[in-house]
């Protein structure tokens, strides 16, 4: 087993409303190994995107805190960090894209002074040598002429470029660790391959270690190492991709995989797990995902279920995983 | 840089939209009731002298005529000469341009050392006692006429505190700084007050943007963040807002000038209007209008080099 470079334990994020303070992560907990692919699922507003956010501490509202837990970088407490720290944080440990590469550049300056400016203002290079240093990162990224592209504005790239620059500027101060924020959700198939390859190289090259934040089992199924799914705010199960794909042991889990589409699955006869995600003002009692789920019972509205220590690497909050394996429900086929 | 093309085509395009402009110009100047002759040489002139000075001048011929001899004087360079002042107007215009040019400049910069650091501290401190005071002085600002504000200002700094002069421009640097201190800083109020509110939102829109947050996580501090991304970006709406209203600034300093007598183009154009004196009317509405689409051909040269998204 490798080194735990990251590990994110009972994290409890709150939004201040006028009608009160919700819970929009309630106790979530995983580590991240060095080298690690980490795929952290769930349906829009399940609380992936904040947690992934509430690492780097950039919560994108001022309204939003961190209640509670610990966010521990390589054994340091980054919750406990002041403002000056946690900046030494960001870019420089951790570093973080997000889903629209195009927003998310400034559109009137050069990608060159873009990914150079992080290395210019902690390194204190000159803006030339700093420069060198883009090029090569944009090299790095497969972008061609990346000498000549340096001074292009973001509007003259595709999507998929801009994804590049993106992860050329996050990785200019060589963080150990990228959070990926839905990074091929804005882009189209095929452009969605090369970046996910892309990324994978990079983890080889960098011995980087990858949170990738999606709502898509398919990009999870060719990147991921382990998985975490989320659900209202909730960690539901976290396992070894193999193990989760193939035998999972959440009914929710088994739900998502069932309706993504496959393989001889007609696309009008995909399965859907029926209902709504339950709003964060108005969560129901006991497992989270109870009313939307075809076992639930009694004892599941009545009491919030632990995660459950399946193996050392799998973990599920449903409290009738033994009973739904045996009867061939969940589990390996 | 074909983005930069526009330099060099849109002088071209200007020269119909002169035309066009000196045209109803022309047209308006001359359906005023009202003899510049008559009026200068008083109410006992006999009809033969007044006659023959109108043929001095050219007024007898059909109105056509008139208008294809102010456009041939015009490609001579030769705007005609003024009646009441009896001198060439080019020279007249030459010996008045350099004060309504001192107080347009003197005006823009004070109204950009307004706008910057009260749009900038409004939108750091959005939503907080700062904030609300700016957005107040400068809703405030909005509601007085500049005339009205001039006059105030004069009778409060000038009258009552004995500051500043209440007329002129004086004959050194900074003699003209002296004068027109009350006369531009009423520019840069009314301008301050438009172009403080536009910023302060852009501002607002682009810290909220997301290349901010993908700045916060590369680690770079909120200074640098606002600073280097922030301010140019929100820059480039308010820039165009400015050109808008220089253009009605131009047109403004004829009020100004009036109140504050400043001899200026703008008292000269509103005293030449009440002695007919077309030559300069004309020849000033054209400088004003050269100056507006001067303003507005500039305004877009600093666009496109701040944003490299625009082609023009």
């Amino acid at each position: 087993m490798t080194a735990k470079v990251l590990e994110v334990e009972d994290l409890v994020v709150t939004i201040h409303t006028a009608s009160g303070v919700l819970t929009a992560i309630d106790g979530v907990s995983f580590e991240l190994h060095e080298g690690e692919v980490l795929g952290l699922v769930g349906e829009s507003g399940s609380g992936k995107t904040l947690t992934g956010r509430a690492i780097l501490r950039l919560l994108p509202s001022r309204r939003m805190a961190i209640q509670r837990g610990a966010i521990r970088l390589n054994g340091e407490d980054i919750t406990k960090f002041d403002e000056t720290r946690m900046r030494r944080v960001r870019g420089r440990s951790v570093g973080m894209i997000f889903q629209n590469p195009t927003s998310h550049l400034d559109p009137v300056m050069t990608v060159g002074s873009q990914i150079a400016e992080s290395i210019r203002f902690y390194e204190g290079l000159p803006r030339k040598e700093s420069l060198v240093r883009a090029a090569e990162l944009l090299r790095q990224v497969d972008i061609p002429d990346p000498a000549v592209r340096l001074s292009s504005f973001p509007h003259e790239f595709s999507g998929g470029m801009r994804q590049r620059v993106m992860i050329a500027a996050a990785l200019a101060c060589r963080p150990k660790i990228l959070i990926a924020d839905e990074p091929t959700t804005a882009l189209d198939v095929t452009v969605q391959a090369q970046i996910l390859r892309l990324l994978l190289g990079l983890r080889e090259r960098r011995g980087l270690s990858i949170i990738l934040v999606t709502h898509d089992l398919g990009v999870v199924a060719q990147t991921c190492d382990t998985v975490a799914v989320m659900y209202a705010g909730r960690l539901l199960e976290r396992a070894p991709k193999r193990n989760l794909l193939r035998g999972t042991l959440h009914p929710y889990t088994m739900g998502l995989i069932a309706s993504q589409p496959g393989k001889g699955k007609p696309r009008e006869e995909l399965p859907s797990i029926f209902g709504q995600q339950p709003s964060l003002s108005d969560l129901p009692e006991g497992c989270r995902f109870h009313p939307r789920c075809d076992y639930s019972e009694a004892q599941c509205r009545a009491a919030v279920p632990p995660l459950e220590e399946v193996d050392v690497n799998h973990q599920t909050a449903c409290r009738r995983w033994r009973e739904l394996a045996k009867q061939k429900i969940l589990g390996a086929a | 840089m074909h983005r930069f093309n526009f330099v060099i085509f849109r002088p071209i395009q200007m020269i119909p939209v002169l035309f066009g402009i000196s045209l109803i110009t022309f047209i308006l100047i001359h359906s005023i009731p009202g003899d510049p002759i008559r009026i200068l040489l008083g109410p006992r002139a006999t009809q033969e002298v007044i006659a023959a000075v109108h043929a001095q001048y050219g007024l007898d011929k059909p109105i056509y005529i008139q208008y294809g001899y102010f456009l041939l004087n015009l490609t001579k360079g030769d705007m005609g000469r003024s009646i009441v002042f009896k001198m060439p107007v080019l020279a007249l215009i030459g010996e008045r341009i350099t004060a309504t040019l001192f107080l347009l400049t003197y005006g823009l910069v004070f109204a950009l050392a307004l706008t910057l650091p009260l749009a900038i501290i409004a939108a750091i401190y959005r939503g907080r006692f700062p904030d609300h005071f700016i957005r107040l002085v400068s809703t405030v600002g909005l509601g007085f006429p500049a005339f009205w504000l001039g006059i105030m200002m004069m009778i409060v700094f000038s009258v009552w505190l004995g500051q500043f002069p209440v007329s002129g421009y004086g004959r050194t640097f900074v003699q003209h700084l002296h004068h027109l201190f009350l006369p531009s800083l009423t520019i840069a109020i009314a301008l301050s007050a438009v172009l403080v509110r536009n910023l302060r939102a852009s501002l607002l829109v682009e810290m909220d943007s997301d290349y901010v947050a993908a700045c916060r996580a590369k680690g770079l501090p909120e200074r640098w963040i606002f600073y280097r991304h922030v301010i140019r970006n929100s820059l480039i709406p308010t820039i165009n807002l400015l050109g808008v209203n220089l253009g009605w600034l131009i047109g403004g300093t004829v009020v100004i000038e009036t109140v504050f007598s400043v001899p200026g183009l703008g008292s000269l154009l509103v005293s030449s209007i009440f002695t007919r004196d077309y030559m300069v009317v004309m020849a000033i509405t054209m400088v004003f209008a050269c100056a507006i689409v001067i303003v507005n051909f500039i305004v877009d040269i600093v666009t496109v080099a701040l944003d490299p998204r625009i082609e023009l």
